[in-house]
């Protein structure tokens, strides 16, 4: 009698656990490039106690180390910076755990943990990477973690070729289910509110803004965002893509007067937006991940359609929550608005007491001289245009407290930031309302892909005061570098000053092939983002919501619940523990019109039988039933005997005539 | 898994009444089961939980994920399901043992396609489980299990499965085969009483004879490998080849017979006929069996043996 | 004059006279001659076998010949045997009582197996070969041999191999009330056989039998034959099922039986009423049952209409 072990609790044999941790390897390194490198020193200590399991000391870890494994591995995760509770920590915590846990992976259960695991695993990293090689990576970890679980199960009879066969055949074969779900499953709110949901470092037109920010973004080539019009865009030079407004200044920083740091107190209902005039553009944008909330737009925006976004009062418009994937939006921007309820002048007009005391006094004197507010504005960028300032991507600091003091008069050396800063407040000086705005300036058409790339590089600011009763946008930089509004940052120091440019954008900007490479992937990555990423099926949404109301997770659970069971249904069929009811042909489809009336044949019996016992029991019936038999008996067995129409009739009278 | 008697019972006629035994059993969408395994249940749960994933982070590439796994789940069962079907369970021979020894089985799977069906595990309570992996056409494979009576030893209703490839899911058929074994009855000693029905003639006639070392027979002509003590030196002397051929003599053809051992329960008389029989062997005499209904001629050797334990095992099992 | 139901009516209605109250056994012996089959009389004796026999063989115009099967009975006594000529000098073949084209072989377990393989071997082949020399029976030929069940003391029951042979076993029973008072009273009995007109003639006989093979089967009702052929193979009932010749005969008795009913398409009715003479002798239960019994419970149990 052979001691019978539960399956699940067997030793794995050394093939299986060679495969664990090569599966093992897949699912970690590609985590390295978003956690802690020292993760990967983990791996290797791991690598170095299953070399010595695989190589026959099948003995488990001892507890003691695997606390003290964990200990390290938490204190390291907090050294490495990762002390909040987010999402990084939460996915580092997992990782450690993963790689932890192959310690004492001996037995099938363990085995099959990891590959469960290793499955989760996937989902995480694709919050992290979502672009196409992201998806391509998840699919090698799939496979990785199907071939985990058939080694596995095959156990001895596991053999490197048949097992990836298989694992590849599952996959394929699961492919036509898997699209299905991905395109009529509703696309659903979420269900909970995540805290904390920050993957990766925020990019993008950040709420505050300091004179140094803007240039640091300049440095990326990294896209921003990609737009597409509906019909022609707008000529280049009106290619101003606004974020931010900034307008509360601290006699350094910029901020905006809605943030994230008080995003429970921003505006809802009815908000006193703009008025749009006629001249309008359509167009969609898809925002790559900026950990942030603000959405992009032409000038002026006056409608957004996207989940969760809506136009704030002070010319923005934005997300509740933060952007912490591919997040795409329709928008409406006009040429022109009305501002016929701009209520906050007052503190468009608010300067700190203190500081930069000698612009301020240059600015009070050259009003003076200047007799209108317009005639002022004009002088300050007249005198930006003859003094020597320079435009460059390398200002020098401006640490002390007068900092616009010290740039204007002294370095005269800086970037968009610091001319708008500094034109904003010499507006204020003058009492002319104004602000900051942080966006983009320009970007790239994409002749394959008919859309316009915004990359990080081409970080811009400029200013909006309110003349003549409405906001008008002024661009310091046209005065200093009027190149630079024409064209991309990068092309436009590639002529001016290539020694400024970061050294990615330097590269290949002159191979043609390589540009049209770089323009197909742009192409390639937009569409993913269109199609996959950004998938709706938003008038099945549409169509849900206006039957069953708003979705919750009730309808949630119903919707999944209904998935699973159309798929459990086909399994039942085709195992055939479910057979489908067939309409029964006639003449048995009256026979057991028959049987339902007087109770059910016996299985000896033939029809005449049948009917012949039944006349007994319901001697009032006796004709009736003998000439229903006779008919079906006909009908059953005479090959020669059809069906028409006349029969049927037949048929049906003589049943009646029986059930009566 | 047991379930409240009655319905046990029920699910038993109903099993039994769908998979009826035969001598060959071939394994289509009628015979095989399949359902998901605790493990598969947990793909599902996982597959929720990336679907969660999908919607809480609102990350489209999660939902693909998700149904991907749900997916899977399901083409596993086509695939475990390819394991067993078309295969065809042969009953081939079943052992004869003295009871309460160890009998085995033999049962050959086939596979009209040569096909890798992965290892297919033989389940039952008797021998715990029997895996072999099927890969191409044939494959024979044993089942053991103990015995504790004389007599028929049918080969129980036995589980089939196959978890392979992904042990997501488990196909199986419950198969009962048209197999028996056999256990004779264990020897006990027990003095065999003369019966009157013997027909007491001639004894000498039934004298049997055979090749010993005890009484001179007679000469014959010598034959290369006779020992040079045997040969016959008078006859060498005139050039003859001759050796001296030894015989012994025994007695008549033993009977072992049902009505010699009266007084003793069936069982107990089996298994007195049976020490008589083991005995008879060793001693290397012929004998010859009767019971009620069936005799057998007087013979020896295994295969004489072997036939009369079976007529023992066989006894009062209806044919 | 060949319609095959007013035929019967006649052949039943004649039968009638001799041997009263027999209706079903005369219709399944009919049936079984229009499949061109042997019948297997299993009975007591004295109920009427031999009468039945000799009816059938002069209401249909066939050669009748009777055989005594006996334990020293030779198989010469029942193919014939050469015999030397002394006017002509040679051997020449004395035919024996098979030659005709209706056989009674009373009592054939009573004879020695080699007796008995005789005549099956002519039943089969339609032919005797004596010395190396073969001869060809007439045609038609059919044998109604009968069987004693209670006296098996002294017989050589015969084997299922050669039980196979036969097409039909019947049995006949005690005559019920009716037809015994009629028996008892009157001096009525073989006399009256001399009476019987014959229905048919030889050549009419084989042109209907030609018949039988044109009456159609639909699907629905050979799969109800396979099905309790199958029935009787695997179910677990029987230990020895239905052999295919078994099925084949089932087959054309059911269609021989739609014919006699005046269809010219067989119904489950038709299937029910052979099977228990058609299959009685060809199965066997796992116990010692009684095969009637085993054969009824077949028919229960095998649902008429496929689910």
């Amino acid at each position: 009698m052979t001691q019978y072990v539960p399956i699940m609790h067997r030793v794995m044999p050394l093939p299986v656990l060679w495969v664990l941790l090569l599966v093992q390897g897949v699912m970690v390194v590609p985590f390295l490039f978003y956690l802690p490198l020292w993760l990967g020193v983990v791996f290797v200590l791991v690598l170095v106690w299953r070399w010595r399991v695989t190589h026959g000391d099948m003995r488990k870890a001892p507890r003691s180390l695997i606390i003290l494994a964990i200990l390290v591995g938490i204190g390291g995760l907090l050294l490495s910076g990762l002390r909040a509770y987010n999402l990084d920590s939460a996915v580092a915590l997992c990782v450690l755990g993963y790689l932890l846990k192959s310690l004492e992976v001996m037995r099938r259960r363990d085995g099959i943990f990891q590959a469960y695991l290793g499955y989760f695993l996937t989902g995480i990293f694709l919050l992290y990477n979502y672009t196409p090689v992201g998806a391509l990576v998840a699919i090698v970890m799939v496979l990785a973690n199907t071939l985990a679980l058939h080694a596995v199960t095959a156990d001895q009879t596991f053999r490197w070729k048949r097992g990836t066969k298989l694992s590849l055949a599952l996959m394929v074969a699961a492919v036509p289910i898997m699209v299905a779900g991905f395109l009529f499953f509703p696309r659903l709110p979420p269900l909970w509110s995540i805290p904390n949901d920050e993957r990766g470092a925020q990019t993008g037109m950040s709420d505050e803004v300091d004179p140094g920010s803007v240039a640091s973004l300049a440095q990326s080539t990294e896209p921003a965002f990609r737009v597409q019009f509906e019909g022609d865009p707008p000529p280049r030079q009106q290619w101003y893509w606004r974020g931010t407004t900034l307008g509360d200044f601290d006699g350094r920083v910029w901020r905006a007067r809605f943030r994230d740091r008080n995003r429970f107190q921003w505006p809802r209902g009815q908000l006193p937006l703009a008025q749009p005039g006629a001249e309008r553009f359509d167009y969609s944008v898809v925002l790559e991940a900026t950990q942030q909330h603000w959405l992009y737009f032409l000038d002026w925006p006056t409608q957004v359609r996207g989940q969760d976004a809506y136009v704030l009062p002070d010319g923005r418009a934005a997300r509740r929550n933060s952007l912490s994937q591919t997040y795409r939006y329709e928008a409406q921007s006009a040429e022109a608005v009305n501002w016929p309820n701009e209520t906050a002048l007052q503190w468009y007009q608010r300067l700190p007491e203190q500081g930069n005391e000698a612009l301020r006094q240059w600015g009070l004197e050259l009003r003076q001289t200047a007799g209108s507010d317009v005639a002022y504005i004009d002088a300050i960028l007249n005198h930006i245009r003859t003094e020597p300032f320079r435009y460059t991507l390398q200002p020098p600091l401006y640490p002390s407290a007068d900092s616009l003091s010290d740039f204007w008069f002294d370095g005269r050396l800086g970037f968009c930031s610091h001319y708008a800063s500094a034109v904003a407040y010499l507006a204020r000086v003058a009492g002319i309302p104004s602000r900051l705005v942080g966006g983009y300036l320009g970007g790239t058409y994409n002749q394959s892909g008919d859309f316009i790339q915004v990359r990080q590089m081409e970080a811009h600011a400029w200013v909006e005061l309110w003349l003549n009763g409405q906001w008008q946008r002024v661009d310091p930089t046209a005065a200093v570098a009027p190149g630079r509004i024409d064209l991309n940052l990068d092309d436009w120091l590639s002529e001016d000053n290539p020694s400024d440019l970061p050294f990615g954008a330097r590269f290949g900007r002159n191979l043609g092939p390589f540009n049209d490479l770089r323009f197909w992937w742009d192409s390639v990555q937009y569409q993913w983002q269109v199609s996959i990423l950004n998938y709706q099926q938003s008038n099945a949404l549409g169509l849900l919501e206006a039957r069953f109301g708003r979705i919750n997770p009730w309808h949630a659970a119903a919707a999944m619940a209904v998935f699973l069971g159309v798929l459990g249904l086909l399994m039942a069929w085709f195992t055939g523990l479910l057979q489908l009811p067939r309409r029964q042909p006639e003449p048995w489809a009256s026979l057991r019109r028959v049987e339902r009336q007087y109770g059910d044949r016996h299985a000896g019996e033939t029809v005449s039988d049948f009917m012949a016992r039944l006349a007994y029991e319901h001697p009032a019936q006796r004709e009736a039933l003998a000439r229903l038999a006779q008919l079906i008996d006909t009908l059953a067995y005479d090959p020669q005997a059809t069906l028409d129409a006349s029969r049927r009739r037949d048929l049906k009278q003589r049943v009646e005539a029986c059930l009566k | 898994m047991r379930w409240p008697a009655p319905l046990q019972r029920r699910l038993d006629a109903w099993v039994s009444r769908r998979l009826p035994p035969g001598r060959q059993v071939a394994l289509n969408q009628s015979r095989i089961f399949i359902v998901p395994t605790r493990q598969g249940l947990l793909m599902l749960g996982l597959a929720l939980v990336v679907l969660l994933l999908a919607i809480n982070f609102e990350s489209s590439l999660n939902y693909a994920l998700g149904f991907w796994l749900v997916a899977m789940l399901w083409a596993a069962v086509h695939l475990t399901y390819r394991n067993l079907s078309g295969l065809v369970v042969q009953a081939e021979t079943a052992g004869l043992v003295e009871a309460g020894e160890n009998v085995s089985y033999s049962l050959m799977l086939s596979s009209p396609r040569t096909r890798y069906r992965g290892p297919l595990e033989f389940r039952h309570e008797d021998w715990g489980q029997v895996g072999v992996e099927m890969d191409g056409r044939d494959t024979q494979v044993t089942l053991s299990r103990s015995t504790s009576q004389r007599g028929r030893q049918p080969l129980p209703r036995f589980r089939l499965e196959s978890r392979y490839p992904f042990g997501l899911v488990v196909a199986w058929s419950h198969i009962k085969m048209d197999l028996d074994a056999w256990a004779y009855p264990e020897p006990v000693e027990q003095p065999l009483q003369p019966v009157g029905t013997e027909p007491e003639g001639d004894v000498s006639n039934d004298h049997f004879v055979q090749t010993g070392t005890e009484d001179f027979h007679s000469l014959r002509e010598y034959q290369s490998g006779d020992s040079v003590h045997r040969m016959h030196w008078p006859s060498f002397s005139r050039d003859e080849l001759v050796v001296k051929h030894f015989v012994d003599y025994q007695a008549a053809d033993q009977w072992l017979d049902w009505h010699a051992l009266p007084g003793l329960a069936v069982e107990l008389r089996l298994s007195a006929l049976a020490w008589h029989m083991l005995r008879c062997q060793q001693q290397d005499r012929p004998f010859g069996l009767r019971l009620p209904g069936l005799e057998i001629e007087p013979d020896k050797g295994q295969r004489h043996l072997e036939r009369c334990r079976r007529a023992l095992a066989e006894f009062g099992e209806l044919r | 004059m060949t319609d095959i139901a007013t035929v019967t009516q006649q052949l039943l209605a004649q039968a009638g006279k001799v041997v009263s109250g027999k209706d079903e056994v005369v219709r399944l012996a009919w049936v079984a001659i229009l499949s061109d089959g042997h019948v297997l009389l299993e009975d007591l004796p004295g109920v009427g076998k031999t009468s039945l026999a000799q009816t059938l063989g002069r209401l249909l115009s066939l050669d009748y010949q009777r055989v005594q099967f006996t334990s020293d009975l030779l198989p010469a006594d029942v193919v014939g045997a050469q015999v030397y000529r002394r006017d002509e000098e040679a051997f020449q073949f004395h035919p024996g009582p098979v030659f005709t084209q209706l056989l009674l072989a009373d009592e054939l377990n009573r004879a020695t197996p080699k007796a008995q393989s005789a005549l099956l071997e002519a039943m089969e082949e339609g032919q005797v070969s004596s010395d190396g020399v073969t001869h060809a029976l007439p045609v038609p030929f059919h044998v109604i041999a009968t069987q004693n069940p209670q006296s098996q003391a002294g017989t050589y029951p015969l084997p299922e191999s050669q039980l196979d042979r036969f097409f039909m076993r019947l049995s006949l029973g005690y005559p019920d009330l009716e037809s015994e008072k009629g028996l008892l009273s009157g001096t009525r009995g073989r006399s009256l056989l001399a009476e019987l007109k014959p229905v048919l003639t030889t050549d009419q006989l084989q042109v209907l039998k030609a018949e039988v093979e044109t009456v159609k089967v639909s699907d629905a009702v050979l799969s109800y034959v396979m099905r309790l052929v199958h029935s009787s193979r695997e179910s677990g009932l029987c230990r020895l099922g239905l052999s295919p010749r078994g099925a084949l005969a089932l087959m054309t008795a059911a269609r021989a039986m739609a014919l006699v009913e005046g269809r010219r398409y067989v119904m489950p009715d038709d299937v029910q009423r052979v099977f228990p003479a058609v299959a009685g002798h060809r199965i066997q239960g796992q116990r010692e049952h009684d095969t009637a019994v085993l054969v009824q419970q077949l028919l229960d149990e095998v649902d008429v209409i496929a689910a």
